[in-house]
């Protein structure tokens, strides 16, 4: 078996218990090592901080549209410099093979939460972006948790009528566009991103869906910047 | 559509063809010729190669636009003045219009500092003045960043074109095209004649990709001049099988012999380095250097130690550390060119092709793994380069002997006794 990312063999180092798991190790350890692992920081989101609360999350508790929200978002990963050029393969390159390989450290982290009756809504491209690249890596990440997904929103580029209200940021919370109507009531979701970096794709998202009268709403994304 | 397709440049008839291909059941990658099935990968629309990725996704939903380039044919190409060849370079430049005549891929075998380009300039001016594309392939950018103002200068009216990753000039038309070896992917029987510079370094040795990259874009029938310091058994093997020409310059061009590396002991090297400490042994001869206004390529094995190094030596001296993806990497590369900075400290994957006159070389930790007996003969090439300072300081500093320095050193003392004129000595290489 050869890791994914930089093509040495893996060593198994506990042959037994790897005969009795169904997820492989697709990573070799000296790769895995170049990752941290999000630990502590703010309650809210993961951020690296000594605070209790991060900047980026009071950013959204203090804004009346996104207050009641109140969602918590899971990382596994900080975005440190391996994580960028990791993301830079599987986004830039297109290599989904990597995005896929995480599925063991993806199953360990989500394993103590309570998420059995929950849906997932992975964060949509463009349909642009989505055909260059082969694949919508929120959505791959996903199929990896493997739990009902919830495909009812795009993301659309035309700006027409926020250009008619001339509030620039209404341009972005336009972004984001149900297929159809839709109805969540007693359902909670968790929204499915690559990276979570302020929190504004996930908190558009949430919105939507809250809109929709979803109950709760968390976040889980791989990596925390 | 066109916009999202690959771009391949060729002079053979224009077409668009699958990316990826399926032959006798197995998946093939028609922009790299990967055929290695563990290579392949699935993704939403269809099958990828996961090998030349960094070039732009090659898949089954992919197309290469096969682009059929004009090229303007101007016939007077020629050399802005003489330039003087040795008479054994003249020899050596002769056999290299024979081989290119008779279509036949050539071997030229120099010593460091044994003046190799200058031995192809008329083989490439034969090739332009019949209207032919050439391509001069190295392994590293820098080389090309090197090259490129040399040809400027010595060619007229030749119009050049840089390749290398992020080149201003990509897409841009010529006649001579000096590129790295990744570059080469994006042409297609393209190239009536390919001159590769070290093909002894890194990225041809045992690479099968980019020697496929060189097969691909060029011409069915077009030579290729091979240009090496330490010949690879691979291409000793060809010559004794009579599959290539081959010729050997046995001295550099000032007739002065290489340097013998002195060889250091010191102790636990890289651990003091990384702990703040320097080996006094390095220290003092580093410090000597700096009264005689020398300038010094210092090699070390790893990243983590340059930089530690690096912290260490400011103290004392001016100097810098450069590695392969730093940004600024050309710029500090230049002020050591143009002696604004005294030391240089790198690792390996600078080591080829870049000349300086007038420099010491160390190699710390050269037990190191990373230093086999190739990368060791290169960098003690990059001492005493120039006619006017052939004399330069060696030294290797080392926790013990390895196999590998041993070796390097048998093998220079082998290459100044061909230096001496016994050629028969290349075969037992
Ligand atoms: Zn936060
Ligand atoms: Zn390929």
């Amino acid at each position: 078996m050869k890791c994914i990312i930089c093509r040495d063999n893996i060593y198994i180092r506990h042959i037994f218990s790897a005969l009795f798991t169904t997820d492989k190790q697709m990573i070799c350890d000296k790769c895995l090592e170049g990752l941290e692992k999000v630990e502590g920081g703010c309650v809210r989101c993961g951020k690296k901080t000594n605070d209790i609360i991060c900047n980026d999350c009071l950013f959204w508790e203090q804004n009346k549209d996104y207050n009641l929200l109140k969602v918590i978002n899971y990382s596994l990963y900080y975005y440190n410099e391996y994580a960028k050029t990791l993301v830079k393969k599987i986004k830039f390159n297109g290599d989904i093979a990597i995005l896929l390989a995480f599925r063991q450290q993806i199953k360990k982290f989500l394993k103590p939460f309570p998420i059995k009756d929950k849906i997932l809504v992975p964060v949509p491209l463009f349909k642009t972006s989505l055909q260059k690249r082969g694949f919508n890596q929120s959505e791959v990440i996903a199929r990896i948790i493997n739990l009902p997904i919830l495909d009812n929103i795009y993301k659309s580029n035309d700006v027409k009528q926020s250009k008619k209200k001339r509030i620039a940021r209404i341009v972005f919370d336009d972004q984001y566009r149900l297929k159809s109507k839709l109805n969540l009531h007693n359902k909670d979701i968790i929204i499915i991103d690559d990276i979570y970096t302020t929190g504004a794709t996930v908190h558009k998202i949430a919105k939507l869906l809250s809109d929709c009268n979803a109950r709760n709403i968390c976040s889980f994304t791989l990596f925390r910047s | 559509m066109v916009n999202n397709m690959l771009v391949e440049y060729t002079k053979s008839t224009e077409n668009i063809v699958k990316a990826v291909e399926i032959v006798k059941n197995k998946y093939y990658c028609v922009r790299c010729g990967n055929n290695d099935q563990s290579e392949f990968f699935i993704d939403d629309f269809g099958i990828y190669c996961r090998k030349c990725l960094n070039f732009g996704k090659s898949s089954t939903y992919q197309k290469i636009w096969r682009k059929e380039i004009k090229i303007i044919f101007n016939e007077s190409y020629c050399l802005k003045k003489v330039v003087n060849l040795s008479n054994i370079q003249k020899i050596a430049s002769n056999k290299c219009l024979e081989s290119f005549k008779n279509k036949r891929d050539m071997l030229l075998y120099a010593v460091c500092g044994a003046g190799k380009t200058e031995v192809v300039y008329e083989v490439i001016l034969r090739a332009l003045n019949l209207g032919n594309i050439v391509c001069f392939a190295t392994p590293r950018k820098d080389v090309v960043l090197e090259l490129v103002p040399r040809f400027k200068r010595d060619f007229f009216q030749v119009s050049i074109v840089a390749l290398y990753g992020g080149s201003p000039d990509k897409g841009k038309v010529g006649n001579l095209y000096v590129t790295t070896t990744h570059q080469l992917i994006n042409y297609y029987q393209f190239f009536d004649l390919v001159i590769i510079d070290e093909v002894d370094a890194f990225p041809y040795y045992n690479n099968k990709m980019l020697a496929g990259f060189i097969k691909k874009a060029k011409k069915e029938q077009a030579p290729i001049i091979y240009l090496t310091a330490t010949p690879p058994k691979y291409y000793t093997n060809l010559i004794r099988r009579k599959k290539i020409d081959h010729f050997i310059i046995p001295n550099r061009f000032h007739n002065h012999p290489l340097p013998i590396p002195k060889i250091v002991l010191t102790y636990s090297t890289a651990k003091k380095i990384l702990k703040g400490n320097c080996p006094k042994k390095i220290l003092l001869w580093l410090l000597k250097k700096q009264q005689l206004s020398k300038r010094v390529f210092i090699f070390v094995p790893k990243i983590e130690i340059g930089i530690a190094l690096e912290k260490i030596l400011t103290k004392y001296i001016k100097c810098r550390f450069v590695y392969a993806e730093m940004k600024e990497r050309t710029q500090i590369i230049n002020m050591f060119r143009n002696n604004k900075i005294q030391y240089i400290i790198t690792t390996t994957i600078l080591e080829r092709g870049v000349t300086v006159p007038n420099v010491d070389v160390c190699i710390i930790n050269c037990d190191d793994q990373i230093f086999d007996e190739r990368a060791i003969v290169q960098i003690v090439g990059r001492a005493g380069r120039h006619p006017k300072y052939p004399f330069s300081d060696v030294v290797l500093f080392c926790d013990y002997f390895t196999l590998e320095i041993k070796n390097a050193v048998k093998q220079i003392k082998k290459m100044n006794k061909i230096a001496k004129g016994n050629k028969n000595e290349m075969y037992n290489m």
